[in-house]
């Protein structure tokens, strides 16, 4: 049996039918994939960073010239090819993209912004054989970390928060192994693929803070929903001294974002309140562990260091871990909120004996340790409310 | 049912002039359709024998309950989650529920009669869709047997999926109460009067209503519809297909049949339209396939003859070269694209073969069905019609007829009486919770050892186990994950593939998490578990047939000198005693 077929005219008329049924859903199939992907898109970024300010000036934690004799010894010696770009990252953040070299053979700060930002200085220092620290990648522009090596940056999104912290601009341009581009694709790349329970997770969540406030939430590459006060929640919740340098760089984030919080509200009340509450227990802990010569070491949050003489072996008490552990923890004080901070004597006591520390050490001390020593002239500087680009020597 | 029946008694003459004084005598007379052919017998017999064989599979550990968490969260709240309401560490992730409505329908079940509750509704659904499956191959052959084999052929290859009780469930009801549509429009189309050489149908009247009517229902039960407008996409292939052969590669476009088709089809795709998400949930589920973690889900993999699903596919693919190399019966354009398309999606993904199993027998049955006639040909043949029930006002049905009726009621009341449904109303025993529970998955000692210690907050758990503690877990205790993959982070997902692998820097990734206790399937984990007892941070708590429980301690801390509980013997009660472990978080 043999089915009719239909004239010319009920043809056309079942194409126009079709053509309308089909455009009809396709059109909105498009729109609402379309107004899902535009509620998923980065929220606008803040043109210029903001600065997160050192909140008090105290003469009685550090003097003025003892500062600047402090700071003096803190350059970043030009090693060339040696040159750690590691070293580079710390250097920049502690002593600014103005900074000018008082000695020479130190870098300046332009040249250690040239290179970490243009791939062609990176390459000119480093040769064409190393991986390039600035890769293109599917959300932007992606910073090359690695824990060993002298060519990578040593953490997750460690230089891009230095770059925010320094205050570069979304246009700043850059340069990378394939071609021109700007901060804001670095920013892209730190947002996008940010992932909640990601490993190091300390600078990624500065950037955000830096470059988003005062929007309060963005989306994902996973189409999650971030908020700051989920990452005020996963900075709370590991043990302390876990994560990056005993875990203070979690409680430097989480005081900086409390600081941006103080003046955009990112934070829903229960959340702020616990952020504070606890800082004041890390601060607590502070207190209850210092060794009276004003030092912490790698057990800080549980124990008070038991010798004054600092361990030879091991990874927590030698004369670098109390640099470091002290210095950070000066740093994440500085910028904290009145309420969490330990009695005055507590800080000034750090800060004295991390002030005779550095000036006991030898260059070469002061090179192989320079990240450590970076964050303790830092510290130092803010307890004088400036960062150290800001104090005249 | 009474008749009047118009026929006098043969009794005495005297008796017989009474009755004519009185007027015509009433008889109790069943109406002839009740009284069943020998395959009418068969087919009651398979399904009621797959009803109890549903009835008593025991349910498993799976993500059965974090569907009946989901419709218990629906029903309370009188919404659909946007995020996942119970575990904190999914939070952000969006959530699309495709499977709402039998979430909802699995937590009524479940709050009507608890776990045997979710068993009979699991029966009552496979039951159902069995017999519309059959009653689809019976309409489309026109032979009851061919439907018998036709569904023990389904079942055969597709098994594998039909042991878990989970919403797929009802879209397998969809799916063959699709077939069931499509097969009853072949059986209405006038070319039925060439049972041997049919063209291609046309749409009947009646499916315009009832296919997206039924595509609607589906939609809002699981996110297999996709499924149905495949299927329906293959009979829309196999119409232009029959139009090119009647008309020509140049008219084929202007075959009506073709154009009904295709239009029957875009209403079912404009039918799934109608749910709570519109378009949103079609694009999500045609992502779904898309998402990262399924990767590590090996019913996602493709399929290979080795893995569960691979010998029962390779044994259709015989079963067609049989068919294929002997039927002269021409081949269906739309049934040929269906085969072809669904044996191409389980290529790919192994999960699929619910729907192949159930295609390719439908797909079959007309030629096993030749097949059968050709190889009985010397017996006289029988008439299409002859298999369909006897009606009123034909020739006396034979009075065997009446016994297969008979045994087939039987059959439904055995089935009845061994299925725990009749437990309430002939006051059988209840059964023991290791006769509901899947022995061998369900962490059922665990769970007693987690109630009496009252232990709280989140927990490393395998995957597995996830959705069954968030429903039978102590108050407090949360899963790390549960079988919801796609609601999980991709980092957490690897991390999880990390602990679980004992790869470099397990503990220090649970300590990422805080988590501090863990539960571990000695069967599926076995070196985890005896990586954790090797660590110095990880304390056994308890040490069972099932799992064991650790809690983390302060490596520099001496570890506790008590040895870890031991089960008893006892005859498990329901974990944490009464119904009271029942939490809506």
């Amino acid at each position: 049996m043999s089915h009719p077929l239909l004239t010319r005219r009920q043809l056309l008329g079942f194409g126009l039918l079709h053509a309308g049924l089909l455009g009809g859903g396709a059109t909105w199939a498009a729109l609402d994939y379309r107004a899902e992907r535009l509620r998923r898109r980065l929220p606008p970024l803040r043109p210029k960073p903001w600065a997160i300010r050192p909140l008090r000036d105290e003469p009685v934690v550090v003097e003025m010239d003892v500062l600047r004799q402090v700071l003096n010894r803190l350059e970043l010696r030009d090693r060339g090819p040696q040159l750690k770009i590691n070293h580079v990252d710390h250097a920049l953040r502690f002593l600014g993209q103005e900074h000018r070299p008082k000695q020479p053979g130190m870098l300046s700060g332009r040249q250690m912004l040239a290179l970490l930002t243009d791939h062609r200085e990176f390459a000119r220092r480093y040769g064409t054989q190393q991986p390039p620290l600035l890769e293109p990648s599917v959300w932007g522009v992606r910073v090359r970390f690695s824990s060993r090596g002298l060519t990578a940056s040593s953490h997750r999104d460690h230089t891009v928060a230095t770059l925010a912290e320094v205050g570069l601009p979304l246009d700043f341009p850059i340069h990378t192994s394939q071609g021109p581009a700007a901060m804001r694709d670095l920013v892209r790349h730190v947002l996008l693929s940010f992932a909640l329970d990601q490993q190091e997770y300390e600078w990624s969540v500065l950037v955000a803070g830096l470059y988003l406030a005062p929007q309060r939430v963005w989306f994902n590459r996973d189409g999650r929903r971030l908020s700051f006060d989920m990452l005020a929640v996963r900075i709370m919740r590991q043990r302390m001294p876990q994560g990056v340098c005993y875990g203070n760089h979690r409680l430097f984030t989480l005081a900086a974002l409390l600081q941006l919080d103080r003046r955009h509200r990112l934070f829903d009340p229960q959340v702020r309140s616990a952020a504070v509450r606890y800082l004041q227990g890390m601060s607590r802990r502070l207190v209850q562990h210092q060794h009276p010569r004003g030092f912490w070491n790698g057990r800080w949050p549980s124990r008070r260091p038991e010798s004054l003489r600092p361990a030879t072996t091991g990874t927590v008490d030698r004369l670098p871990d109390r640099i470091l552990a002290t210095g950070h923890a000066l740093e994440w004080l500085a910028i904290a909120p009145e309420e969490v901070l330990p009695p005055r004597e507590i800080v000034a006591r750090g800060a004295a004996w991390l002030i005779e520390t550095i000036q006991g050490l030898s260059d070469r001390d002061v090179e192989q340790w320079y990240t450590f020593l970076s964050h303790a002239g830092r510290a130092l500087a803010m307890w004088r409310g400036k960062y150290p680009a800001q104090i005249p020597r | 049912m009474i008749r009047k029946s118009p026929v006098a008694s043969d009794s005495s003459s005297q008796q017989h002039a009474s009755a004519e004084r009185a007027g015509p005598v009433l008889r109790p007379q069943v109406d002839p359709r009740w009284a069943l052919s020998s395959q009418g017998f068969l087919a009651v017999a398979l399904l009621s024998t797959l009803f109890v064989l549903a009835s008593h599979v025991p349910l498993r550990s799976t993500d059965l309950w974090s569907h009946v968490a989901y419709g218990q969260w629906i029903m309370q709240h009188g919404r659909l989650p946007a995020e996942d309401p119970f575990l904190p560490q999914y939070a952000g992730m969006p959530v699309v529920d495709t499977a709402w409505g039998s979430q909802v329908l699995l937590a009524g079940a479940y709050r009507l009669g608890r776990e045997e509750g979710l068993s009979l509704i699991y029966a009552a659904t496979l039951l159902v869709a069995f017999a519309f499956f059959l009653r689809a191959a019976h309409l489309l052959t026109g032979h009851l047997g061919t439907g018998i084999v036709a569904l023990l052929l389904a079942v055969a290859v597709g098994w594998s999926r039909l042991l878990t009780i989970r919403p797929e469930n009802f879209g397998l009801l969809a799916f063959c109460t699709l077939l069931w549509l499509l097969a009853r429009n072949e059986r209405s189309a006038p070319e039925q009067a060439e049972p041997e050489a049919p063209a291609y149908p046309d749409v009947a009247g009646w499916m315009w209503p009832a296919v997206p009517g039924l595509m609607i229902l589906w939609a809002n039960l699981h996110g297999s519809f996709v499924c149905g407008l495949v299927l329906l996409g293959a009979y829309v292939l196999g119409a232009l297909v029959a139009a090119w052969r009647e008309h020509g590669l140049r008219s084929c476009l202007r075959d009506g049949r073709f154009h009904r088709w295709l239009l029957l089809s875009e209403l079912a795709l404009a039918a799934t339209v109608v749910n709570p998400y519109g378009m949103g949930l079609l694009i999500h589920t045609l992502q779904f396939a898309g998402h990262p973690n399924l990767r590590d889900i090996i019913e996602w993999h493709p399929l290979t003859l080795a893995s569960s699903p691979g010998p029962e596919f390779g044994f259709s693919l015989l079963v067609l070269l049989v068919w294929w190399r002997w039927s002269r019966r021409p081949l269906h354009p739309g049934h040929l694209a269906a085969w072809g398309v669904f044996a191409l999606l389980t290529v790919f993904t192994m999960r699929m073969i619910i729907w192949y199993a159930l295609v390719f027998a439908y797909v079959s049955a007309p030629h096993l069905l030749w097949l059968y006639r050709a190889w009985r040909k010397p017996k006289p043949q029988v008439p299409e019609a002859q298999s369909e029930p006897a009606t009123a006002g034909q020739e006396p049905v034979s009075p065997w007829r009446w016994v297969w009726t008979l045994a087939a009621g039987l059959f439904v009341w055995s089935a009845f009486v061994l299925s725990p449904a009749s437990s309430p109303l002939l006051g059988a025993r209840k059964r023991t919770p290791y006769q509901i529970y899947h022995r061998m998955t369900t962490p059922y000692r665990v769970t007693q050892f987690l109630h009496r210690a009252k232990l709280q907050g989140l927990v490393f758990v395998p995957q597995h186990w996830g959705d069954w503690l968030l429903v039978h877990g102590p108050r407090g205790l949360r899963p790390w994950l549960t079988s919801n993959i796609h609601l999980i982070p991709t980092q957490l997902w690897q991390d999880y593939l990390r602990v679980w692998q004992v790869n470099a820097g397990w503990e220090r990734t649970l300590q990422r998490y805080r988590i501090e206790l863990a539960i571990v399937d000695k069967n599926m984990q076995g070196a985890l578990y005896r990586a954790m007892l090797g660590s110095r941070s990880w304390q056994p708590l308890y040490d069972g047939p099932d799992g064991a429980v650790f809690r983390w301690s302060d490596p520099d801390r001496p570890r506790s000198a008590f040895p870890p509980e031991k089960p008893s013997r006892a005859t498990p009660s329901t974990p944490g005693g009464s119904s009271s472990q029942e939490k809506n978080r």
